[in-house]
């Protein structure tokens, strides 16, 4: 080769090789010089993660500045996505350090957590909320094995009072994803704990605070490296209820003992609610349900043993398993029994169709008009004060049918029964107040199936009957013959219907009774005796009294409201009063309750029995307890109402409660310092667990 | 060893070469400054591999590189046998099967030093074919005889070492007066048939015997975020590569300040992406300066083989910028995007003992050529 040629091709690789430089020279400029804005954002949203800072919720406090609900801060077990391989082994140490601790967490449990937070990896996943000192300390020792997984220290929920007003108050557990969508951007994350229920959930928005954040840079393990800027968190504001704690309790030892009690002779006697309002204001001072809410128990990750005290997994109800979650006293709705015989004596007293005092009803065991619904007992004579004290079934009956159900409708109305009282709590129930057109419609609908089904039959016996025949003369004859039958039935079902979907007269007389359909909530009824005792106004019942800021500024008061003034002449609601009064004077069923009250506390009352009505109840001995009152006769303060479930009769059940309540409220006697062993009550109720 | 013939040394070759070297100790001081608890430690062990270098280099140049045509055939099958005996007793790293390890001694990488062997043999068994070059058939033997190594290399499997002995291959032809016709007609072809195949497996399914995963890596680069995980799997690498250069800017963030490299968002960094902590810490000054000074040296180097007494020299010094070139624009090209990622270092900075020793001895072979030149007359 020549030396020219050999010159000419080194060139030639030159070119090409001061091409392939320039070609890199160019691309890293692009890079570097044009895109370099990009590439910064992107180097920083790398290295740079907000971590939220979870805001403390504002604290609850009892009327007299009683902590309860507050927070205390733990230690969560969380964890920072590695990527797919890397997370693998992280989880298998994880759980094998778990396994003594939690062995109800599993692989599918923790990538299922993973899996919810798809979109948002970057953030520390909260596997396990308030893990022990002890684990803590392991997970801390295996550290190198452990990459990604964090502990945080955050503050958590804590009810200092154990099961006290625990359904009140409610409940805070992980968010769920309809309820992560419908809030607000940036408000909740996958990892956020919201009111579930009670106060807890009615003052979400108020008791939540605004999370803070960090912003952490992170290296490519998601390892926290330095503090950049950090935005504290801002702690939700504080609210105090209208609680009195002491009442309250009182009101749940006495429950739970009632019930303890009960449960000997009828062992059905498991549930029980009951509410205690101030009459002058509508304020809630005690509210309970029983079984107890222990809203500690939600916070984190409910056990399944513990899930099945709320929960029962029985497919039909059970008496015997009744499950914690629900507040009874607003959301369970029960029929009044003769507690209701109030509204029916002043429907009758404010239509003028009977003097209370001079108009008399013989009472012989039963009423004298048809289907004769029987007393209880023989009462002989009775006017308004001696029928109510002995809840005489004939002379209500009779005032029912005096009054007319269209009055009966009208007071029950008037008091609220039937209606929301618009508490502030969630899922309050409304209950039934039975009107003609209701009863119209719901009967209709029953009868239609039954007789649609009926006709069906009809058919398909003949249908079956003519297969079988071949006779041309037994076909006409069969043919005939359900033609008969079919314009019976028809006719049969003209006259039901005409029947059932009509309000009858005993329709009237088993409302005057409280029985029927009526079916109220114990908050309803305990705000309908109120508006009795404080003359006919109905009041708002309520339970937040002020909302106040962390810096102990009041930042918003609540006054009473007067949800309606009910109308009905004064001396009706003031002759009911001592209708009331005569039920817990000698010769009243609620006597041997308050006979030693002192004299300027008189108490009103009204003792009641009510037919559950469930399958497999005993209609002989399966009655609901139902008790209303309010004290003192004179100028009353509060008033009380409260249902326990299979307790027989209202006043040795519900009653029982009553009497303790009044006796702390005034002073009476301190139920709390009666018997040491009764405050051991919520030990009592953990064994049954 | 006549110390005389030193002074005939290429000034601009050894003062570029010695300022890479610099730098590459400087840039290695940052990069692996986070990896040992000792943040110096891989600059020392980097510093000792140069040290062993240039006793190698001290040993080569004493001897007339003309001498070492007689050793042709011997280092081609000393070179083979090594690469047989890595697939025997080597061990794998990452998928590749392309370490061995002598006793005591720290593993090697026998694909890298023979290297240096082949394009020595090569250099041998093209110089006794120049001028003979001119159809495909006579230019068989040529493929032949490097397509062994090439297969040996490509059975580890290392892609990137095995595309390096093309670039080698080629450009010693093409030196040697290969036809240049057939050359471009075979590298086009094979660019053009491994695209096209690539294509219908991906978009029709044609089964071809190479794992998806691996393909997938080949080609990845050209839209990193489409890699089924969102730029997590196969396609990180370049992204954080990217994010490293692109955010170094004009001036860089400074040595040590690097935050994808410092906190490990950059994988391999002092090694295979050491290209992106300068683009990162350096910024367009230093990533931009270190092309120019590859520049410099591979253009002097073309100086030398020029000026070789001997056309095996030439032969030997295009082989070795053959070698440097793919090296270089492989490396840097992945870096940027602009390549697909296959596992090869950048000369005489990434941290690696074997590729150090390697280039240095590369650097031995250009003196050695460089202070017998032509010019020198006694």
């Amino acid at each position: 080769m020549k030396a020219e040629e050999l010159d000419k091709k080194l060139k030639a690789y030159a070119y090409i090789v001061i091409l392939l430089l320039t070609v890199l020279g160019f691309r890293l400029a692009v890079v570097q010089l044009f895109n370099n804005e990009t590439y910064q954002t992107q180097a920083k949203e790398n290295r740079i993660r907000l971590l939220p800072i979870k805001a403390p919720r504002g604290e609850i406090y009892a009327s007299d500045g009683e902590v309860l609900a507050t927070n205390e801060i733990v230690y969560s077990l969380s964890l920072t996505y590695l990527g797919v391989s890397k997370q693998e082994t992280v989880i298998d140490n994880l759980l094998i350090i778990l396994k003594d601790y939690y062995p109800e967490i599993t692989r599918e449990f923790i990538e299922e957590k993973v899996e919810l937070q798809k979109y948002r990896l970057y953030e520390p996943i909260t596997l396990i909320r308030d893990i022990p000192w002890d684990l803590v300390v392991k997970l801390e020792e295996n550290r190198q094995v452990l990459p990604g997984v964090t502990i945080l220290v955050e503050p958590l929920r804590s009810y200092p009072q154990g099961s006290l007003a625990g359904h009140v108050l409610g409940y805070i557990h992980s968010i769920d994803e309809s309820e992560l969508e419908n809030s607000e951007d940036g408000e909740y994350s996958i990892n956020s704990l919201i009111g579930k229920s009670g106060i807890e959930k009615q003052y979400e928005k108020i008791l939540k605070g605004t999370d803070g954040a960090r912003s952490v840079e992170v290296d490519a393990q998601g390892r926290p490296i330095r503090d950049l800027v950090t935005l504290e968190p801002e702690q939700g504001n504080n609210i105090y209820l209208t609680l009195d704690i002491e009442l309250q309790q009182v009101m749940q030892e006495s429950m739970e003992n009632t019930l303890a009690q009960l449960q000997e002779k009828y062992p059905k006697a498991r549930v029980g609610s009951a509410v205690v309002i101030n009459v002058k204001t509508g304020e809630i001072l005690a509210m309970c349900s029983s079984p107890s809410m222990y809203p500690d128990d939600w916070k984190g990750n409910i056990s399944s043993k513990r899930a099945e005290y709320y929960f029962p997994q029985t497919e039909a109800y059970d008496p015997m398993q009744p499950g914690a979650i629900s507040n009874r006293s607003i959301q369970a709705t029960y029929p009044p029994g003769s507690t209701f015989k109030m509204i029916t004596g002043m429907a009758a007293l404010d239509s003028g169709v009977v003097d209370p005092a001079k108009d008399y009803v013989n009472c012989t065991g039963k009423y004298w008009i048809a289907p004769f619904i029987r007393c209880w007992s023989v009462h002989g004579n009775v006017n308004y004060y001696s029928a109510l004290a002995g809840s005489c079934n004939v002379y209500f009956q009779e005032m029912g049918r005096r009054a007319g159900q269209e009055e009966l409708i009208r007071v029950a109305r008037e008091f609220g029964l039937g209606s929301k009282t618009g508490v502030d709590l969630p899922y309050e129930g409304k209950g039934l107040l039975p009107t003609p057109e209701w009863k119209s419609e719901i009967s209709a609908k029953l009868i239609d199936n039954k007789y649609e089904q009926l006709r069906q039959e009809l058919e398909e016996k003949y249908d079956e009957l003519l297969k079988e025949t071949v006779d041309e003369k037994e076909i006409d004859r069969l043919n005939k013959k359900k033609e008969n039958e079919k314009i019976k039935l028809e006719a049969q079902y003209e006259i039901d219907y005409n029947w059932d979907t009509t309000w009858q007269a005993y329709d009237t007389f088993n409302m005057a009774m409280g029985q029927g359909y009526n079916d109220y909530t114990v908050l309803q009824l305990a705000n309908y005796v109120a508006t009795i005792a404080n003359g006919g106004y109905r009041m708002q019942p309520y339970l937040l009294s002020k909302i106040v800021s962390q810096n102990g500024d009041t930042i918003e008061e609540f006054e009473p409201q007067i949800s309606k003034e009910v109308d009905i002449k004064p001396e009706t609601i003031s002759e009911t009063k001592r209708a009331m009064l005569a039920v817990t004077q000698p010769g009243g069923t609620a006597h041997f309750l308050f006979y030693d009250f002192p004299e300027e506390i008189k108490v009103c009352a009204k003792t009641g029995t009510a037919e559950p009505g469930r399958v497999g109840d005993d209609p002989l001995k399966d009655y609901h307890g139902v008790f209303v009152a309010f004290a003192p006769f004179y100028d009353p303060e509060i008033a009380f109402a409260g249902v326990v479930e299979y307790g027989y009769s209202g006043g040795e059940s519900a009653g029982l409660i009553a009497r303790d309540v009044f006796k702390q409220y005034f002073g009476i006697s301190n139920y709390l310092a009666v018997d040491e062993s009764k405050t051991s009550i919520s030990e009592s109720n953990n064994a049954g667990e | 060893m006549n110390l005389k013939r030193l002074k005939f040394i290429d000034k601009p070759f050894i003062v570029t070469l010695l300022i890479i070297l610099a730098f590459g100790i400087i840039i290695q001081s940052s990069a692996s400054s986070g990896i040992s608890s000792d943040s110096l430690y891989y600059v020392k062990k980097q510093l000792f591999m140069l040290a062993v270098g240039l006793i190698g280099v001290i040993i080569i140049i004493r001897y007339d590189f003309t001498e070492f045509k007689n050793f042709g055939i011997l280092l081609y099958i000393l070179s083979v046998v090594l690469l047989i005996a890595v697939l025997v007793f080597g061990t794998e790293l990452r998928g590749t099967t392309g370490w061995i390890s002598l006793g005591p001694l720290p593993a090697i990488q026998p694909a890298e030093f023979t290297k240096v062997m082949l394009i020595l043999a090569f250099a041998d068994f093209v110089n006794r074919r120049r001028g003979e070059l001119d159809t495909l058939i006579k230019m068989l033997p040529c493929f032949l005889y490097m397509g062994l190594p090439f297969i040996l290399i490509m059975m580890q499997p290392d892609l990137g070492t095995a595309l390096v002995y093309i670039a080698i291959t080629v450009i010693m032809m093409f030196a040697a007066g290969a036809n240049i016709r057939v050359l471009l007609a075979l590298v086009g072809g094979g660019i053009f048939l491994a695209g096209l195949i690539l294509f219908l497996h991906f978009n029709l399914g044609i089964a071809i015997p190479l794992e998806d995963y691996q393909l997938k890596r080949l080609i990845v680069f050209l839209d990193p975020y489409n890699d089924g995980q969102g730029g997590r799997g196969a396609g990180w690498n370049t992204i954080q590569s990217l994010v490293a250069i692109g955010s170094g800017g004009f001036t860089g963030k400074g040595l040590h300040n690097g935050t994808q490299v410092q906190l490990n968002f950059l994988p391999e960094h002092h090694t295979d992406f050491i290209y992106a902590v300068i683009g990162e810490e350096l910024g367009f000054i230093g990533a931009a300066f270190l092309i120019i000074l590859y520049g410099i040296l591979i253009m002097r180097s073309l100086y030398i083989a020029s000026e070789s007494r001997e056309f095996f020299g030439t032969l030997v010094v295009i082989g070795v910028t053959a070698m440097w070139l793919f090296h270089i624009f492989e490396n840097i090209g992945m870096s940027i995007g602009l390549m697909p990622i296959t596992g090869i270092p950048l000369p005489f900075i990434s941290y690696g003992g074997s590729s150090m020793i390697t280039n240095l001895l590369a650097v031995a072979l250009i003196l050695n050529v460089n202070i017998r030149g032509k010019k020198i007359v006694f």
